[in-house]
């Protein structure tokens, strides 16, 4: 039997021996602190606390005394992965930890947010919208995002000529923020260069609530030769900004996944946008020459 | 998978002593996955041909011998069974001593021309060292295992010094120190020429060399020791009296190389096992490599600089024209008219940051004035710097005020744009719908260029994804 008495014991010992541990663990913080001072530490009272978000991640490390600190950079340099951000017993340690919870944070605004609608006016894109009634719907019923509202292709039809031999579009698909970052820079150097090509091209407008295949359903309404379909990618720890161009040689209620070519990763660290409208264009044009796209352009 | 597409490449190397030729198959592959922009890279370089050592064929102690050397190669594709249709990219440089012959410049012209549909013509000691250093494997070396390495490659009539460190160049040092500074007659020590930098050796020891005369061994001992220690305290960055005298431009200090590797004809013989030298094996070769050779190994021994073994040595310099020149520009460009293409010894304007674009118009202007007074009826390539940024206004209104620019301009012609950032396509577009008059426009990009350096285009590679091109250039990390 263990008496009350043997209990107490127990955890008196236990007790000590985690105040002997702490005492020694409060050393070691002290030091490490020391050696690398955390942003909340070198701040003094008034001034702001330094942004996180703007370290660059593949030069950011927190190992204490590498030994080959030049070798850890050229690592480092190869990748935005978060590698060589050193640890605090099994955990993150505070910056680290704080920038990827700013990371998680942007991702889902990305998804979450609409995009500006100054932007799109900017732009000068006129807007519609899928069957989709509001985001939780669009998240739930990826179905519903790839059909065009009885009002959406009402405005489409008004506003749009038939049978152009270019047709863009651009969708929010899962993240608004690569479209307000990318579509300002992509659509007029996506422009001039089809112009140069002497491709005639149709009314740029926005669908709200947009997935990839929607093109299809537009396809069916507009009948394009090449259909160009902008998308937001879903969005990762690295970047949210990135953006996808799709694209379609008479997309149709039987085109399949395979007859799409897709240009991704536009953004400013991959492709630069303006220079990614430069491309599409030349795919573009590559699809209007073959009659094909996807794989069939392949063959 | 993306297709594979071969290209001969051909190195030509007209040197002080030596002419040889060599020929490579480049393998240019799209190295990007599937849904993202090409990215065209050469994945591989094979040395398919060798030709023979040549002596350099001279009309006289002034005139290289053009028909010879023309022979020397139309017999060396024949051997290699490669058609001179076939060769696509590569250089010919013209090396040491010759390179300062009276009709140099017009061989290296005539030669480029006639050895492929884009063989660059390359010169001048600078590029020299650096072409080196690239064939023997030195900047490989120094890229692979992130340190500095010295290459010294040792002619007959000069030496050319190249440092990299982390793979890039970081110094180029050049000196009249050769085998061939002193001839003999084979096996004997009779003097049969010398050239000034073997005058000078002489004079610094108080020989007198004469003709005709012989030369005691000793003395020949001598010269070859002193030039060693010369070129040793150049390498330290410490050159000593004869070091400078012997000098080709600038020498550079404060350099402290962990490897050095030494190529060029005096590099294979510093690599040979050692020969009994006596009086006669000494001057086998009619010089003073051998000697030259021996007294390196004997006085790089006892510095803390660690000898390594180069990939090459006598072919450094022409593999390194051949094999490692050519490079490709981005893989998204703009070419308008291909068949305006190659251009050669295109000179390089570039364009000040600014915010002011009326600043560009008139820079273009300015700057391309200079060059139409010269024998160049096309316009300078314009090169636009990483800082202009990327974004569409910025570039339209820079297109705008290049547009105005060559408004201005006497040349006719093709317009060259190299940007530095992933922009061509986009700026060459823009660039076409904005240009009043027409001209074909070629934009590429992904290039460092400085103001005075030269560029070679040749035409578009991959079905148009990309263009070779050669940046004559020395662009030093640490200025």
């Amino acid at each position: 039997m263990i008496t009350e008495k043997d209990i107490r014991e127990l955890v008196e010992s236990v007790i000590k021996e985690l105040n002997i541990k702490n005492l020694e663990g409060e050393g070691n913080t002290t030091a490490l602190a020391q050696e690398i001072p955390s942003a909340v530490d070198n701040c003094d009272e008034g001034e702001m606390l330094p942004d996180l978000g703007e370290r660059d991640l593949s030069e950011w490390s927190e190992i204490p005394s590498p030994e080959d600190p030049e070798g850890l950079a050229r690592i480092k340099s190869t990748t935005p992965a978060r590698i060589g951000i050193w640890r605090a017993g099994t955990r993150f340690k505070v910056d680290t930890w704080l920038r990827f919870k700013m990371d998680l944070a942007s991702a889902k605004d990305a998804v979450l947010k609409e995009v500006d609608s100054e932007l799109i006016e900017k732009l000068g894109l006129f807007t519609v919208q899928t069957i989709v009634k509001d985001k939780d719907e669009y998240l739930t019923r990826p179905d519903m995002g790839r059909k065009l509202s009885e009002e959406a292709k009402e405005k489409i039809l008004k506003e749009c000529t038939k049978a152009p031999d270019v047709q863009l579009v651009v969708g929010d698909g899962l993240s608004s923020t690569a479209i307000e970052s990318n579509a300002l820079d992509f659509i007029p150097a996506f422009e001039e260069a089809i112009k140069n090509y002497g491709l005639k091209m149709g009314k740029p407008f926005f669908v709200k609530y947009a997935r990839v295949a929607l093109m299809d359903d537009i396809g069916e309404l507009l009948n394009p030769t090449v259909l160009v379909e902008l998308v937001g990618e879903r969005p990762g720890l690295v970047t949210a900004k990135s953006m996808s161009a799709y694209m379609c040689y008479k997309p149709n209620k039987n085109t399949i996944e395979s007859d799409r070519t897709l240009v991704s990763n536009i953004h400013d660290g991959g492709l630069p946008p303006v220079e990614a409208g430069a491309h599409v264009a030349s795919v573009v044009k590559k699809i209007f020459d073959a009659k094909a796209s996807g794989l069939k352009l392949n063959e | 998978m993306s297709k594979i597409e071969e290209i001969f490449s051909v190195g030509i190397d007209i040197g002080t002593t030596t002419t040889s030729v060599v020929i490579s198959k480049l393998k240019i592959k799209n190295v990007a996955s599937g849904f993202v922009v090409p990215k065209i890279e050469i994945i591989d370089k094979a040395i398919i041909y060798r030709s023979d050592v040549y002596f350099t064929p001279l009309l006289d102690e002034v005139t290289i011998n053009f028909k010879g050397i023309q022979e020397i190669v139309k017999d060396e594709y024949n051997r290699a069974r490669v058609d001179m249709e076939e060769i696509k990219t590569g250089a010919v440089i013209i090396t040491g001593d010759t390179a300062r012959k009276e009709n140099a410049e017009s061989v290296l012209k005539a030669i480029s021309r006639m050895a492929g549909s884009f063989v660059v013509a390359t010169a001048g000691p600078h590029l020299e060292a650096y072409i080196a250093g690239l064939g023997s494997g030195a900047a490989g070396y120094s890229a692979q295992n992130h340190a500095t390495v010295a290459n010294v490659d040792a002619g007959g009539g000069t030496t050319n010094i190249s440092i990299f460190a982390d793979g890039k160049l970081t110094a180029t040092i050049c000196a009249d120190i050769g085998g061939r500074l002193i001839r003999f007659e084979p096996w004997t020590n009779r003097v049969e020429g010398f050239i000034s930098g073997g005058e000078v050796t002489a004079q610094h020891l108080g020989i007198t060399l004469e003709k005709n005369k012989s030369l005691s061994i000793r003395d020949i001992n001598k010269i070859g020791g002193v030039l060693a220690e010369a070129l040793i305290s150049t390498l330290k960055g410490k050159p000593n009296t004869l070091a400078k005298a012997l000098a080709l431009g600038e020498l550079v200090e404060n350099i402290a190389p962990d490897y050095v590797m030494f190529s060029g004809g005096v590099g294979r013989l510093f690599y040979e096992e050692d020969d009994a030298y006596d009086e006669k094996t000494m001057t086998r070769f009619g010089d003073l490599g051998p000697v030259l050779a021996l007294e390196l190994k004997k006085a790089i021994d006892s510095e803390s600089i660690q000898v390594l073994k180069p990939d090459e040595t006598i072919y450094a310099t022409v593999i390194g024209a051949g094999v490692h020149t050519t490079e490709l520009s981005g893989s998204t460009i703009y070419v308008s008219d291909p068949e305006v293409l190659p251009f050669r010894d295109l000179p390089a304007i570039c364009l000040t940051e600014t915010d002011d674009f009326y600043d560009v118009t008139t820079e273009i202007a300015t700057k391309a004035d200079k060059f139409s007074s010269q024998d160049i009826s096309i316009l300078p390539a314009i090169v636009v710097p990483k800082t202009f940024g990327n974004s569409f206004y910025k570039i339209k209104s820079l297109a705008n005020a290049i547009a105005a620019g060559t408004r201005k301009v006497t040349q006719k012609g093709p317009l060259v744009v190299i940007c530095e950032d992933d922009i061509g396509k986009a700026f060459g577009n823009l660039l076409k719908n904005t240009l009043s008059q027409s001209r074909p426009v070629i934009s590429i990009d992904q290039l460092t260029m400085k103001e005075g350096d030269y560029i070679d285009i040749g035409a578009p590679l991959y079905d148009g994804g990309v263009v070779p091109v050669v940046i004559k250039t020395l662009v030093f990390s640490n200025s």
